[in-house]
């Protein structure tokens, strides 16, 4: 089969309709993307997600939610009131953010902490490395002694209650 | 009324870039508002910082020599300014030569009707979608960046009619891009080989002035061989990593099978984008069901569009029988720039290290799509429809490979913020005798912490998979 000029031509057109269509389709939608970002930043599909605890914040991980709570003025220090069915035994307790991002073995939470503000003073703040011991996190307890001076593990002291070591560190008996 | 040939051409540019500057000027914005990591942008930092005079940078004493981009950052930061306005300067440094690379990029092959236009933003979606380039957006990190452009600039020069000025602006060109980094000694064979295929504006003593430059550089670093490691960085092999001082126990009596495959694996990313960093991710994902749609767009666009190429390539020889064309040339440089990325990348193979060829395969690209057209338009109808519709995926799937450079952006942003929220106590008792990283580091923490940083886009799980892993 032969195909004239005109055909090959209108043929050549076709494809480069079709090719610049189906980009300039993707193009457009990066032109709606963007543009949404820019005037509605705080929608799901561009913001993270906002916590209001920062006990939430340290529990789901999100060391960016932390930290944005932190810049707004909540203290690294200050008790936070915590609850989980394993950890807590489903009780309302206090505890410093720093044991918390401990119990809940959050490693870059507990880095975060430390480099924006969380001093290791109580008692309880000092033995957060022998929690992560309980807990069975050797690198979250190693992590813990290198960088913040917490106790070794031989002065570690047992856990009143082996099965709720964080209710045993911050004093909360059954 | 009549329109011009120029005007034409000037009037389908304008059109490409129109379709290109969506993509291009989020890319630019995501990378202006990305936060300096803590890893790289600070030990880089420290380096200039505590040298008087950039004199030091000069001295081939170690493996990796970037004289002038270090040159580069030293004036930048012992320049009397803030440590803002310092920083920006370091990003101008990096941004600048992307919007650059992908004006003169789309400037060069100069579409002049609806057909060329469409090649030309399929090309420009290849260049912008190449792990070749993505690799190459980590900021401050800008080496490549700067010479891909330089690579269009000489390559445009050497096609162009000769002109007295051109040995001088090539040499300048090609020594500016050596001196950002090693990657640059690919010009020099290009401009070799243009001379010897008789490029209009490729001469002699273009052509020995740079063999002499090569030769004195290769004789210099040579000089410092000796304090190079056998392997300076962890090594991908098949679906493994092998850590440096492994990589020499295990191949240093004989290490040459090792940096064949680091070669050949440079190789193959730019053509086939797998593996990567010498690791066939894709490959295994298959062999264990795992498969990502991001991955197989990435393996198979490659694999058609270097399909094409080869046609094209091999097509484009069979036609300069008579003598050297254009796009003959074109393919030739092609394979040398693969190769000498391949022979430069020996030691260990990362996507970044391709970077250079992929400015010649997107050149490629763009000849071989235009190509491929035209020979479609003459086939059987059926042979035609399915011909169209495979060029229409395909011009498809690179541009989804473009918009997902963004994306890949906006996580190197994101693991940068995430960096300086968790890395500083470590590095504040690593580096407690280094007093001058910890006070740059000290002073760029509100950088790297404050609201506004990229985040990586939040689109359906069946959008997000076809530009990027899941998280």
């Amino acid at each position: 089969m032969t195909v004239d000029h005109a055909e090959s031509q209108w043929r050549q057109h076709v494809i480069a309709v079709g090719m610049l269509v189906a980009m300039v389709v993707l193009v457009l939608g990066v032109v709606v993307v963007e543009t949404e970002r820019w005037r509605n930043p705080r929608s799901p599909l561009f913001a993270d997600r906002t916590f209001y605890s920062l006990a939430d914040a340290i529990q789901a991980g999100d060391v960016e939610g932390a930290f944005a709570l932190l810049r707004a003025g909540t203290s690294p220090n200050d008790p936070i009131e915590v609850r989980d069915p394993v950890l807590t035994r489903s009780r309302s307790v206090l505890a410093s953010p720093l044991v918390w991002a401990v119990a809940t073995e959050r490693r870059n939470a507990v880095l975060m902490l430390l480099a924006h503000g969380a001093r290791i003073e109580s008692d309880a703040d000092k033995a957060v490395s022998c929690l992560a011991d309980e807990l069975g996190n050797a690198d979250l307890a190693a992590l813990l002694r290198k960088y913040g001076n917490t106790l070794p593990r031989e002065r570690c002291a047992a856990p009143r209650d082996p099965t709720a070591p964080l209710l045993s560190l911050i004093g909360v008996r059954d | 009324m009549r329109i011009s040939p120029a005007e034409s051409g000037s009037k389908w540019t304008a059109a490409v870039l129109l379709i290109v500057a969506p993509v291009l000027v989020t890319l630019l914005v995501t990378l202006w508002r990305t936060p300096y990591p803590v890893t790289e942008a600070v030990a880089l930092f420290e380096d200039v910082a505590r040298v008087g005079s950039p004199a030091r940078f000069w001295v081939p004493d170690t493996s990796y020599y970037r004289p002038l981009f270090h040159s580069t950052l030293w004036a930048i930061w012992h320049a009397d300014s803030s440590l803002d306005t310092k920083l920006a300067l370091v990003k101008v440094v990096h941004i600048a030569p992307i919007v650059l690379l992908v004006v003169v990029f789309v400037s060069t092959v100069r579409p002049r009707n609806a057909r060329e236009a469409a090649a030309a933003a399929l090309a420009t979606a290849v260049l912008l979608g190449s792990p070749g380039l993505r690799d190459n957006l980590e900021i401050p990190l800008s080496y490549t960046a700067m010479a891909m452009p330089i690579t269009v600039i000489v390559w445009m020069l050497m096609n162009q009619a000769r002109r007295v000025w051109h040995t001088t602006a090539i040499v300048a060109l090609v020594l500016v891009a050596i001196g950002f980094k090693e990657q640059g000694l690919i010009l020099i064979p290009i401009v070799v080989a243009a001379w010897w295929m008789r490029a209009s504006g490729a001469s002699r003593s273009t052509a020995v002035a740079l063999v002499t430059i090569g030769v004195a550089y290769v004789a210099i670093r040579l000089l410092w061989r000796a304090k190079w490691p056998l392997f300076e960085q962890s090594i991908g092999l098949g679906f493994s990593i092998v850590e440096a001082s492994d990589a020499t126990a295990r191949f240093g009596a004989f290490p040459y099978f090792v940096f064949a495959y680091n070669s050949a694996s440079t190789i193959a990313n730019v053509l086939f984008s797998e593996p990567t960093s010498g690791l066939f991710y894709t490959i295994r994902d298959i062999v264990f069901n795992q498969i990502q749609a991001w991955r197989i767009i990435n393996l198979v666009s490659s694999i058609a569009l270097t399909g094409a190429i080869a046609w094209w390539g091999v097509s484009s020889l069979k036609a300069s029988r008579g003598g050297w064309t254009d796009e003959a040339r074109l393919f030739v440089a092609l394979v040398i720039a693969l190769l000498c990325c391949g022979i430069l990348s020996f030691d260990y193979s990362r996507d970044r290290l391709g970077g250079m060829a992929v400015v010649f395969y997107a050149l490629a690209a763009f000849h071989a799509v235009r190509a491929l057209a035209v020979r479609l338009s003459l086939a059987s109808r059926p042979l035609f429809v399915s011909g169209a519709v495979a060029l229409l995926t395909l011009a498809a799937a690179w541009e989804i490979r473009a918009v997902g450079t963004i994306e890949w952006t906006r996580r190197y942003a994101h693991r940068n913020e995430i960096e300086w929220l968790v890395e500083l106590v470590p590095r504040r008792a690593e580096f407690a005798d280094r007093s001058v990283y910890l006070e740059i580091m000290e002073r760029m923490i509100p950088q790297g912490t404050q609201p506004g940083a990229p985040n990586p886009t939040h689109y359906p799980d069946w959008i997000a998979r076809t530009m990027v892993p899941p998280q």
